[in-house]
């Protein structure tokens, strides 16, 4: 074939791509990158809300002002905290779920199981926050009233300082950790019979066996199902917000609340609260840099 | 002991333990619930009541508020319309990502990889922005395109991955014999990933419908269902929790009654997510 007809096919092909793809691309484009390219911007300048006339560039005052931002560097601790914790929380007990049904329930009971497990992930989140701040309520709570029959004074475990993160841990925990069982056991399905009954006749023990071919097996999908939680665990909004504020104090407050209270719900300071979301912003692109890595090895 | 006890309540362990996990999973989902249906005097009490009169009152309590209902509706026009609007732009580039060779495909997908995983914090301030420049703030119109930051990574992605597992030969036949790529699209490959295109929308319209952050923040007047359920719990200092819990269970009823009717291809479309 000449090269001049290669052209043509290759030059019909760009413009197919571009007439199937463009538009989902120029909306893309409109609502992620066009934002956050103002975001860049707007960290640069000192823009006020209730001021949002006066605009000046300030370089990187903004950036400066976060390093010595005592309640900044708390919010950046507390998401970290926050997401490390439900991360392993849920990972290790997903895990365990998941040996746990893949190795004594099979058949119509194991459906009927991996459907319940569903349900705590698709319910919303608002109506997972509201229902456990009831559940724990120190008054009217009913793990208050159970604590109470065996003789425990009522736990504050929302308004206590130190039980405040824990609690919403153990929320977020309970959302995610049925869901991981789903996937991780999912792909113990996928995993070949033959070499495990081989090294089972060979004398390998259970342990050797889940150490040296089940866990190989697993490990892409257990690194993309880190992946995604710790994504996610970065925004917590909807569940901090409607559990605690981010109270008692600043204790809850994860960096996307403090983005809020500082850019929107009080202060105002736009500025300011862009630089915020372009670190939050660059932490995730580094997650997402390392896991692509990751997952490709 | 005796051996034949050991190994009978060795059989038996798992059973329990089961029984454990899955009254952890169901005991809260149960409470509130069953708490939205208690009249106030069994609701609001020290002693909570696990055998109770139940009452719609709550329900029409909620249910009679103007501003729970226009929420329903926003929600009823914000979500399809999101959802519309994914299926409409996201399925042919999902189509053009699989198919036709480009250059840079590769490039594209993960560019669109790492907007699936976006926070939304980082786009929230300028969009309220952009919206308050353009007047939009506030209008259905704002919260779907800005909506479609979520849902258009997802069905590009995952229709991308379902297109590519089929075979092409039918496809190519279709090319060859001078079918236009659009007719190929519209009708050889769209019919074939339906059940595929099914549960990637019951997926993205349970995001949606869940959504709270930017419907919270991008909405003052024309909030969605999760923006008026928290508000309950937000109103003075006492928690009315009797239409907290009756709002919170009207909110659950969608993605519930979605997973239960598409329960298997749920369990089995994870795996891909």
């Amino acid at each position: 074939m000449s090269i001049s007809l290669w052209r043509t096919i290759i030059a019909k092909q760009s413009k197919e791509f571009f007439l199937f793809s463009f538009p989902a691309i120029a909306v893309l484009l409109l609502i992620a990158i066009y934002p956050i390219v103002v975001a860049i911007t707007l960290s640069l300048q000192n823009v006020d809300l209730r001021m949002p006339w006066t605009r000046e560039f300030v370089g990187f005052t903004n950036y400066i002002r976060l390093v010595s931002d005592r309640r900044f560097l708390n919010s950046l601790k507390v998401s970290l905290i926050y997401a490390t914790a439900t991360l392993s929380l849920s990972i290790l007990i997903g895990l365990a779920l998941a040996f746990f049904v893949q190795e004594y329930f099979k058949g119509k009971l194991k459906n009927i199981i991996l459907f319940l497990f569903l349900l705590p992930f698709v319910i919303p989140r608002v109506s997972v926050a509201l229902m456990w701040k009831f559940m724990y309520s120190p008054l009217l709570g009913v793990y208050n009233y159970f604590l109470g029959r065996v003789g425990i004074h009522p736990i504050p475990f929302l308004s206590s300082p130190k039980l405040a993160l824990p609690s919403i841990v153990a929320v977020d925990t309970w959302q995610w950790c049925f869901f991981i069982a789903i996937l991780i056991a999912s792909s113990m399905e996928l995993i070949p019979k033959a070499p495990i009954e081989a090294a089972r006749l060979d004398g390998a023990s259970k342990l050797q066996v889940i150490m040296y071919i089940t866990f190989p097996f697993l490990k892409p999908s257990l690194i993309f199902i880190i992946f995604i939680k710790w994504v996610e665990s970065l925004r917590t909004f909807d569940l901090i917000f409607n559990m605690t504020r981010g109270g008692p104090g600043i204790v809850t407050e994860t960096l996307d609340l403090y983005v809020y209270t500082q850019g929107i719900a009080s202060a105002g300071e736009i500025s300011y609260a862009s630089s915020m979301a372009i670190v939050m912003l660059i932490i995730t692109i580094l997650i997402i840099t390392v896991a692509s890595k990751w997952i490709q090895k | 002991m005796d051996p034949k006890i050991g190994s009978s309540i060795k059989k038996i362990l798992p059973y329990i333990v089961l029984l454990i996990i899955i009254v952890i999973i169901l005991f809260p989902i149960y409470w509130i619930i069953a708490s939205s249906f208690k009249f106030k005097k069994d609701l609001l009490t020290l002693e909570p009541k696990f055998v109770f009169k139940p009452t719609l009152s709550n329900y029409v309590t909620v249910l009679r508020r103007g501003r729970f209902i226009d929420a329903l509706i926003n929600s009823l026009i914000v979500v399809p319309l999101s959802l519309s609007i994914g299926i409409l732009l996201g399925v042919p580039a999902a189509y053009a990502f699989a198919r036709i060779k480009f250059r840079y495909t590769k490039n594209l997908k993960f560019w669109v990889l790492s907007l699936r995983f976006l926070p939304p914090v980082a786009v929230v301030i300028p969009l309220y922005l952009i919206w308050i420049t353009f007047r939009l703030l506030d209008t259905y119109f704002a919260l779907i395109l800005t909506y479609s930051l979520i849902s258009l990574p997802i069905f590009i992605l995952l229709m991308s991955e379902y297109i590519s597992g089929l075979s092409v030969a039918m496809e190519e036949a279709a090319l060859v014999e001078g079918a236009s790529r659009f007719q190929v699209f519209y009708k050889i490959t769209l019919p074939n990933v339906m059940p595929a295109l099914m549960s990637t929308m019951t997926f993205t319209f349970m995001m949606l419908w869940n959504e709270f952050f930017l419907a919270f923040i991008l909405m003052q007047e024309k909030f969605t269902l999760p923006v008026a359920v928290a508000a309950f719990a937000a109103i003075g200092v006492e928690v009315p929790w009797a239409e907290v819990c009756a709002s919170a269970s009207i909110l659950m009823i969608p993605p519930l009654i979605l997973v239960a009717i598409f329960r298997r291809a749920m369990v089995s479309f994870f795996l891909k997510v």
